[in-house]
């Protein structure tokens, strides 16, 4: 059965979270340890800044949840009771349901973020370089790659911006197309110009153009990014050059005036030019918006993009949990294939047993029958065999997709009186065939 | 006239507008995959109803108003597609189909009025000469119309920072405009030729420069000129954006009332 432990941050404080979580050359240790002791075989463990969950496979029985509590505190130094107050246990089909969701950004912090389903790729990475992963938690991992990607390509969970720093570029991109060979100039060398600039960049723009009151502090902005830092009394001609302007200064009063924009426009030969002020107080005039051709965003205005932007998520949300709870459905039934599978296999070698018992039963009263004629008999002993199995295999498959896997599967060993565990399947199933696996969980 | 097959391709337009409309605002690949099937087909129909038609005719089908709308509603159609697969601007998908399928729909309602066809004259072939040239500037005219209706569209959610989710689903101001100067640039040669053509063909008809009534050469030169005046201001001074996407609407206009001016 699959165990995960975990906490969020929703569940647990940062302090908390920080002590819980683990490195990725801790990884390397702690995963062959993990997936080797007690009822555990396979194991992955996920560990971001905002959350830490660890994922395994165990053998069936109690206890599982209990022994992966106390595996974990003893490896963080917790006290058990701490991870019941700060932690969440998810088995079986709600693990899957909760790691489907988490590589779908549904339980992100910034609702639908991208960056969790690389870190769910890397986690996954690191357990299979460290040997830890098996069938199950492979096939568990695949199907949720899958499903998170389908989740947010089909659902509106990761469209539209929802950083202010991002709303900018998507704009810009709306304004200019392709940003590539696109110049930005920023009028201040602060931490949120500096920001934007590095999604601006980020995203093609080409030239950096840096304005300061301090022209050194200019110089050294300019530099990390390769541009050019320009004095303030150059802004104008600066300005006239530029298709982005991104002002963020400390001035009190506007420091790009509507008068100002329309000498610089008169010699721009009609470009657009994209004002972003992320300044408080504002930088630039409000009424420059009114000018033709140019952009005017201030902060609130990309404020209230990312706010719309974000009640737009929370509604795919909806339509996200609904598709995951369809992933997690086609995923139960290649669970409870797996189930059948050894009871199916079993059933057919005790009929098929039977059969041959009885051919060579009366194998002595066959000899006086031609060859042709033997083979006649034992055809028809396998046909009737056959022919007898046809109805119970057929139960068998639709119980497993109708989700009554266990228990149908239970009767029908009761009924035919089948071995319990493993079939004896001398053709050596290797770890990773279904059969033996399936098998395994029944051991 | 041979047109039984423009019902069925005036269909394949309907309902490929609709699905435009749909794979635009409901973000369906499904539809957008359907829309292309559908503008393909209809394209398809009215180049077999054209052919046809020229069978009928003996010639090169446009000598008449209603000939001359079908092969205009297939250019622009033409035109679409083209920009559809070069650019990747699906969204004129709102615009270009529904005037291309107007057009067509003009077409099939002229045929029902009986045109005389023009004189055989031996300058037959100079006046085919101007109608296709008048057929491929109109066209050109409307892909330009049609980026400057979504080029003023975009400018004023920007501005009003309203709507800002539906411009996603648009080309860039900057593809907008791109695209709506070329289609200009285009257009406008073609233009001044057919309109040269249609004055010289006007002498040489009736001995004068204007015909009857003037209508048609009025809007002509009017739209001549708004465009020149566009092309210079755009060239020479860089002038763009939104007062030019209204020049372009405008001058559109004018071209299209050349349609109506129309005497056969």
């Amino acid at each position: 059965m699959l165990v995960l432990l975990g906490m969020n941050h929703r569940s647990a404080p940062l302090p908390v979270r920080e002590k819980a979580g683990f490195s990725e050359h801790e990884l390397e240790s702690v995963l062959p340890r993990l997936a080797g002791s007690g009822p555990f075989r396979e194991a992955m463990v996920l560990s971001t800044c905002n959350r830490v969950e660890v994922l395994v496979r165990a053998e069936d029985g109690p206890g599982a949840a209990g022994a992966l509590k106390d595996f974990l505190a003893e490896a963080k130094g917790f006290e058990v009771a701490d991870l019941d107050k700060y932690g969440y246990t998810y088995q079986g089909l709600d693990a899957v349901r909760h790691l489907f969701a988490v590589a779908s950004g549904l339980d992100s912090m910034v609702l639908g973020e991208p960056q969790i389903l690389g870190q769910v790729k890397r986690a996954y990475a690191l357990a299979r370089a460290a040997g830890t992963t098996g069938s199950i938690v492979e096939h568990v991992m695949q199907h949720c790659l899958a499903a998170a990607k389908k989740v947010r390509s089909e659902t509106g969970i990761s469209r539209h911006a929802v950083s202010v720093a991002f709303a900018a570029v998507t704009l810009a991109r709306q304004i200019f197309g392709e940003l590539s060979g696109r110049t930005v100039l920023l009028l201040g060398a602060g931490k949120m110009t500096e920001l934007a600039a590095r999604h601006l960049v980020g995203s093609g723009a080409s030239r950096i153009v840096v304005a300061n009151r301090t022209y050194t502090r200019a110089l050294q902005l300019a530099e990390s990014f390769g541009g050019a830092a320009v004095n303030w009394d150059e802004v104008p001609s600066a300005m006239q050059r530029a298709d982005i302007v991104v002002t963020g200064t400390a001035a009190a009063q506007p420091v790009v005036t509507k008068a100002d924009v329309q000498h610089v426009l008169a010699g721009r030969r009609g470009r657009p030019l994209f004002i972003i002020d992320i300044a408080v107080p504002r930088d630039v005039e409000p009424s420059v918006n009114t000018l033709d051709g140019v952009y005017l965003y201030d902060i609130d205005d990309l404020q209230q993009v990312v706010d719309a932007n974000l009640e737009e998520r929370k509604r795919a949300a909806e339509d996200a949990r609904h598709r995951i709870e369809e992933e997690v459905a086609t995923f139960e039934r290649w669970l409870q294939a797996l189930e059948v599978t050894p009871t199916i296999v079993s059933l057919r070698r005790s009929f098929q047993e039977v059969g041959e018992k009885e051919i060579e039963r009366h194998r002595r009263r066959l000899t006086g029958l031609s060859e042709d004629q033997q083979h006649a008999v034992e055809e028809l002993t396998r046909g009737v065999v056959n022919k007898l199995l046809h109805a119970p295999l057929r139960h068998l498959k639709e119980a497993a997709s109708a989700g009554r896997a266990t228990s149908v599967a239970k009767t029908y060993r009761e009924i035919f009186a089948l071995p319990e565990g493993e079939p004896e399947d001398g053709d050596g199933a290797q770890d990773g065939d279904p059969i033996r696996l399936a098998g395994g969980r029944e051991s | 006239m041979g047109l039984l097959l423009l019902p069925f391709a005036l269909i394949a337009y309907f309902v490929a507008i609709f699905l435009s409309f749909v794979g635009t605002l409901g973000r369906s690949a499904a539809a957008r995959r359907g829309e292309i099937s559908l503008l393909s087909l209809a394209w398809l129909l009215q180049l077999a109803a054209i052919v046809r038609q020229g069978q009928l005719v003996g010639g090169f089908p446009l000598t008449n108003m209603g000939e001359y709308l079908l092969a205009l509603g297939w250019v622009v159609l033409t035109f679409h597609l083209l920009v559809w697969f070069r650019q990747h601007v699906e969204a004129a998908g709102l615009i270009l189909p529904p005037l291309a399928a107007l057009m067509t729909l003009g077409a099939l309602l002229l045929h029902a009025r009986a045109i005389p066809p023009v004189p055989e004259t031996q300058q037959r072939g100079w006046f085919l000469f101007h109608t296709t040239l008048a057929t491929l500037g109109t066209a050109a005219l409307c892909v330009a119309f049609a980026m400057s209706l979504i080029y003023l569209f975009q400018d004023r959610a920007l501005k009003t920072k309203r709507k800002l989710r539906v411009l996603e689903r648009l080309p860039s101001l900057d593809a907008c405009d791109r695209i709506g100067f070329h289609a200009v640039l285009w257009g406008f040669p073609l233009l001044t030729l057919g309109i040269v053509t249609g004055l010289v063909w006007n002498w040489h008809l009736h001995g004068v420069l204007v015909g009857n009534n003037g209508a048609k050469e009025l809007f002509g030169l009017l739209a001549w000129a708004v465009f020149a005046l566009l092309l210079y201001a755009r060239l020479a001074r860089g002038f763009r954006g939104r007062k030019s996407a209204y020049m372009t609407i405008a001058g559109f206009a004018f071209a299209l009332m050349v349609v109506l001016g129309m005497s056969r």
